[in-house]
């Protein structure tokens, strides 16, 4: 599938603010399931931009702005084409147990997704060893999705998974924490991944950036999982990158100086064609 | 050599605050002392240095009342009032804290125990009379400051700012004493003896004010005559507290930066330098009966060359 | 100056039966002659001297801004020619293990691949730094400044009880000790062949400016500010070197570089010796909420535009739990035996460890792998049931978080106490100060801190610690009126025979040299507990007094100020985050 994704973030300050310095990631990963035809980022007023690699691999885009400004806009326009996603392979839960040392970072704790028995808080039945990984994983997206109400009142950016679980109420990045919680206590590594999904209208979460997992699963490698919407992350699901959690994706973060109080607007439109 | 501008403004308005504390402390003591011998006409006396200093509504607000107690307490120890003695102290010695590995260990100390001795005071000072001990005692101690600054302090370029500071202060006060004195002149009532009697006091206590009188008498021979007071003041080139003495020396002050950065800021020696020239060539009659320059716009030629001074050095990026 | 030293501590001083050890006999000399009238005296004017130098502290949350001299003994702690050796040997080795290590993990983590350290302890380190991975730095030096801290068991080896890779603090009163001391004590040096420590600022800056990327840098020492409690340190250092001291705010970066703002406009700076924690160094990169820092100074250590010292990220080497694998560290990256051995370490996040840990909590102290200044302990042998059920709760919901160790009783030392007139012998651990350039340089000696409330082996400064001179003798044995030369090789009095190096001045020591122990002559077992075996150096079922570590910085580390709402603070966001703080659409944005 054809996407074009523009995504426009607006600040507006009642006062001049300066030595502005942002952190994009929104730049869409180049990977097996999908094509980045052309990316561009545009700024207003000019700006230096630099980018780097980081370490999950993300094209980073530094902006900075040091003059006085009341105004500031950070587009990015990028054009993937998305490729079908083959269905799983069947693979025993018990092949997890044979995974090598390179698959650690998605199975250790982390600070937004900390160590504890998630599967016993969202009531997850363990699976047994002979289990089917792939059916299990797809089970638990649909658990998730059944318990949990999307409402995007419930939570803010820094709520605790803990308190996230006491009510189920909250946004895409809170469902997707829950999912790595409990696969990474089960041994399954997973990771948070941030990317754009193409709605049509019928999909949550859409005309806003969008969270959901990825599970590794021995003989296919990773595939995405979608808590929110209970489905496999497949064509409509455009990839930006992955990390242990939000904060290693967070599309973009900045500090500036004076400013007073200013106002965000973000506006994200995907379009899609087959 | 290097001068972050972070330390430059903290020495600049080490400065402009410490002036700042020895100058209300000296108006204080002598406005209050000529005070304790008007009885009714208290209020003439107070009003100017009220004015002076600003914050007349905020002080009725705090105490009350206006009079010789609660304008005493309100100049002196009150920290509310940003232009008290103590206030001045307190922010002079929170600008040195930042400067402590810089400045001799003994101008930190003099500070440091004048912010003890000074900043802690209350009213209980006026009860048992002891004004006159607590404003002696800043002043002292502001020039005790100065005198080991000019003594150890290496002539750099932090030195001339903290000058700087210390004489823009000076000749912004001077000119605001002269400013609500003159106002209060009343040129009709000067027939009758005694109010004539009550106006020279009032004008040597503005010479007192300024640790003048004395200097004033030796140079004038005249009497007590309000335009020579206001020329002594104003324009005398010897005098170290007059205003041209100060405009020349914050001149100087500048110009020894710019030798650091040679015409990196000519907007800032001009302005100083247009200051200075309106002084040397001005006559007192001129400022006080024509108002040309009046002393309001020496005031704000004074304020012109701080901004100038801020956005220059300090503001930067 | 004598008393009796038993047997159940080692005494720096006296050897078990009471005689003075050789090292020591010019200093007993001395203070035999002076007699304790004249002592007092003296420590009075050395607590002048302190003050007039401005070696002072502010006590946190004093108002009226009193000053505390640090409480100083004038008994120095004396360490002979070869006993020093030794550790400069084992220090040298550590830390350029450690460096390699960080190397490597910042790279391609060899050491995790072949299994050596288990990678859980490193990714889930709070001060694994991943926005720094990849970074090449300047010769390949992660850490160029340690203070590694040592304590010496009862037998007399000294163990480290833990490296300080991040801002470690105290060298400024090494140097003024030994300032005072020559001062006030210039007698007691004569003729005693004590090697001079006041080379370190020196020798810092030649390594930091050997770091710049460009020419002949500017370098600046960055500090959190005038409240910090190691603020005098930091004006002490940028003073002694010539350079600018800086607060985060005197900086800004520009055009991919960072500049100091002067009044002679924008100057660059190519070097910050930073003692500002990570976490408050870039609010774009780490906390949002820190005003210590410099906003973009991250993206341009990346881009190899300045230099920071020490390094963005040691931290996860200085972490308690990878403490336990430096030794073999030291085996994989330099193929060598461990010189300095750890004291024993159990490690929560294993599984029989923790076992071990909860079964015999009464017997060890426990420390919480991020903590600094004493914070987060429990002493076993000290602590009530209660306070012990409490915190093996906390173990439990987060053990990889927890440590312990069993208590190891300090060696001693001779101090003057002035309410009794008396030397009496008092705790010391031993905190020496490595430089790590192209050559490893360490101040001959260290801090030495010395637990003054009497019968306590808390050496912390904040705690009632105090400190002493250290002494590096160029010579084992006792010195005579005429000089050291002859006794070059010691004298045969028990000593061991390794050679010191050199004779004045500090040098690097070159490694792979092989060092037998001075004192016991035990062979020192395996400290590092790996895979379930305990090798004790110690019998463990004696009671031991307490031990406490010091801190990373002397004091409490260094706090964030909050910022205003408006300038002249900064304003940080994510980008929902702003959201929820600023005015404006009600729109979902993001991916919420």
């Amino acid at each position: 599938m054809r996407c074009e994704i523009r995504h426009t973030t607006e600040y507006r300050y009642p006062k001049p603010a300066w030595d502005s310095f942002n952190e994009v990631r929104l730049h869409p990963s180049s990977e097996a399931r999908q094509t980045v035809r052309s990316f561009h980022l545009h700024v207003e007023p000019e700006a230096a931009i630099t980018s780097h690699k980081d370490y999950f691999g993300a094209l980073v885009h530094h902006v900075h702005v040091h003059e006085a400004h009341t105004f500031l806009k950070i587009e990015a326009e990028a054009l993937v084409d998305t490729h079908p996603v083959p269905d799983p392979a069947p693979v025993p839960v018990a092949e997890l147990r044979g995974l090598r040392g390179g698959y650690t970072e998605f199975l250790v704790p982390s600070p937004r997704v900390p160590a504890g028995d998630w599967a016993e808080v969202f009531e997850v039945k363990r699976p047994a060893p002979g289990d089917d990984l792939p059916t299990f994983l797809m089970d638990l997206t649909t658990h998730l999705r059944r318990r949990f109400t999307y409402d995007t009142q419930a939570t803010a950016v820094h709520t605790p998974l803990a308190e996230f679980a006491r009510h189920g109420r909250g946004v895409c990045q809170d469902f997707t924490h829950a999912m790595l919680g409990v696969a990474r206590q089960l041994g399954i590594p997973a990771r948070y991944v941030s990317g754009y999904l193409y709605s049509g209208g019928s999909l949550l979460g859409a005309e806003a950036t969008h969270a959901w997992a990825e599970c590794f699963l021995p003989g296919t490698g990773w595939l995405g999982y979608d808590p929110t919407n209970d489905c496999l992350a497949r064509e409509r699901h455009v990839k930006i990158g992955h990390g242990r959690e939000y904060s290693d994706v967070s599309p973009v973060r900045g500090t500036y100086y004076g400013g007073g109080r200013g106002e965000l607007d973000v506006e994200v439109r995907v379009y899609g064609e087959q | 050599m290097l001068l972050l501008s972070r330390l430059a403004e903290n020495l600049f308005w080490i400065g402009r605050y410490v002036e700042r504390a020895e100058n209300t402390a000296r108006l204080l003591n002598v406005n209050y002392s000529a005070s304790l011998e008007m009885a009714g006409r208290a209020r003439e006396s107070w009003r100017p240095l009220l004015e002076l200093t600003g914050g007349e509504a905020q002080l009725r607000a705090k105490y009350g009342r206006v009079d010789a107690r609660s304008i005493s307490a309100w100049l002196a120890f009150d920290r509310d009032n940003p232009s008290s003695i103590a206030s001045s102290v307190l922010h002079a010695r929170e600008n040195a804290r930042g400067l402590r590995d810089r400045i001799p260990s003994e101008m930190w100390e003099a500070l440091n125990r004048t912010y003890l001795n000074v900043c802690f005071q209350d009213e209980a000072v006026l009860a048992r009379d002891g004004l006159f001990e607590y404003c002696v005692e800043a002043r002292d101690a502001a020039q005790f400051f100065f005198g080991i600054a000019f003594a150890t302090l290496p002539r750099d370029e932090g030195w001339s700012f903290m000058r700087a500071g210390q004489m823009l202060e000076r000749g912004d006060n001077m000119l605001r004493v002269l400013q609500s004195r003159h106002r209060s002149v009343d040129t009709q009532a000067l027939a009758d003896p005694k109010q004539r009697a009550l106006q020279d006091l009032r004008w040597v206590s503005v010479l007192k004010g300024a640790s003048a009188y004395e200097a004033y008498r030796k140079r004038v021979h005249v009497g007590i005559d309000p335009i020579r007071i206001g020329e002594f003041l104003l324009l005398d080139e010897f005098f170290p507290r007059s205003v041209r003495y100060s405009a020349e020396n914050l001149h100087d002050a500048l110009a020894q930066i710019d030798r650091w950065h040679p015409g990196a800021h000519p907007e800032v020696l001009r302005l100083a330098r247009w200051l200075v020239a309106r002084l040397q060539y001005a006559r007192v009659a001129d400022i006080l009966d024509e108002d040309n320059p009046a002393l309001e716009e020496l005031l704000g030629d004074f304020n012109r060359v701080g901004a100038a001074i801020d956005a220059a050095f300090f503001q930067q990026e | 100056m004598r008393y009796e030293p038993g047997n159940r501590f080692f005494d720096e001083m006296f050897t078990q039966s009471g005689n003075v050890r050789p090292h020591y006999q010019g200093v007993q000399e001395y203070i035999g002659q002076q007699g304790v009238a004249e002592f007092e005296r003296r420590h009075r004017l050395l607590d002048l001297a302190f003050r007039n130098q401005g070696i002072t502290f502010t006590v946190y949350g004093d108002a009226l801004g009193t000053e505390r001299t640090f409480p100083f003994d004038p008994v120095p702690r004396v360490i002979p020619a070869g006993e020093w050796a030794h550790l400069e040997a084992g220090l040298t080795q550590r830390v350029r293990a450690l460096n390699a290590f960080l190397n490597d993990i910042y790279s391609d983590a060899q050491i995790l691949g072949d299994g050596v350290i288990p990678s859980e302890l490193v990714y889930t380190s709070a001060h694994f730094r991943r926005e720094v991975h990849g970074v090449k730095v300047s010769q390949g030096l992660y850490t160029h400044i340690v203070g590694t801290d040592l304590i010496r068991n009862e037998l007399g080896e000294y163990l480290v009880l833990e490296d300080n890779l991040r801002s470690p603090s105290g060298v400024s009163y090494l140097l003024a000790n030994r300032q005072a001391m020559t001062r006030i004590y210039p007698g007691m040096f004569e003729g005693q062949g004590v090697r001079p420590v006041g080379h370190y600022t020196t020798a810092l800056l030649a390594l930091l400016q050997s770091v710049s990327p460009r020419e002949n840098g500017t370098v600046v020492v960055l500090t959190p500010g005038m409240y910090n409690s190691a603020y005098f340190e930091h004006a002490y250092l940028a003073q002694q070197m010539g350079v600018e001291l800086v607060e985060g705010r005197d900086l800004f970066v520009d055009a991919g570089r960072v500049w100091m703002r002067t009044t002679g406009g924008r100057q660059q700076v190519d070097v910050i010796y930073r003692r500002v924690d990570d976490d408050f160094l870039d609010p774009l990169t780490f906390r949002p909420d820190s005003a210590l820092g410099v906003a973009g100074l991250v993206e341009v250590y990346r881009q190899g535009r300045v230099a920071i010292a020490n390094a963005i990220g040691t931290g996860v080497a200085d972490d308690k739990a990878v403490y336990a694998y430096v030794p073999d560290m030291i085996r994989y990256y330099l193929n060598e035996t461990p010189l300095l051995n750890n004291v024993p370490t159990y490690l929560g996040w294993n599984p029989d460890q923790l076992e071990y840990m909860l079964a015999n909590a009464g017997d060890l102290v426990f420390k919480a792998v991020g903590e600094a200044g004493g914070y987060g302990m429990l002493l076993g042998p000290y602590a009530t049931r209660e306070e012990v059920d409490t915190y093996l709760e906390k173990v439990r919901a987060n053990p990889r978080e927890f440590i312990a160790q069993p208590v190891v009783g300090l060696s001693r030392h001779p101090t003057f106490y002035p309410d009794t007139g008396e030397f009496e012998p008092a705790h010391v651990d031993l905190r020496p100060y490595i430089l790590c350039g192209q050559d490893v340089t360490i101040v001959p000696g260290g801090l030495t801190r010395v637990a003054l409330r009497r019968g306590s082996l808390v050496v912390n400064s904040s705690q009632g610690g105090g400190s002493k001179d250290t002494w590096v003798l160029d010579h084992d044995g006792p010195a005579t009126p005429q000089g050291m030369s002859q006794l070059w090789h010691g004298d045969g009095l028990g000593q061991s025979q390794t050679q010191s190096q050199y004779q004045g001045g500090f040098g690097s020591a070159p490694l792979g040299q092989g060092q037998s122990q001075t004192q016991g002559g035990q062979s020192q077992s395996q400290s590092q507990l790996g895979g379930g075996n305990q090798t004790q150096s110690q019998s463990q079922s004696r009671r031991y007094d307490r031990v406490q570590a010091d801190a990373q910085d002397w004091g409490t580390p260094p706090e964030a100020a909050s910022s205003p709402e408006d300038a002249p603070g900064q304003h940080s966001f994510q980008q929902e985050l702003a959201k929820d703080e600023l005015g404006g659409d009600s729109r979902a944005g993001e991916d919420r």
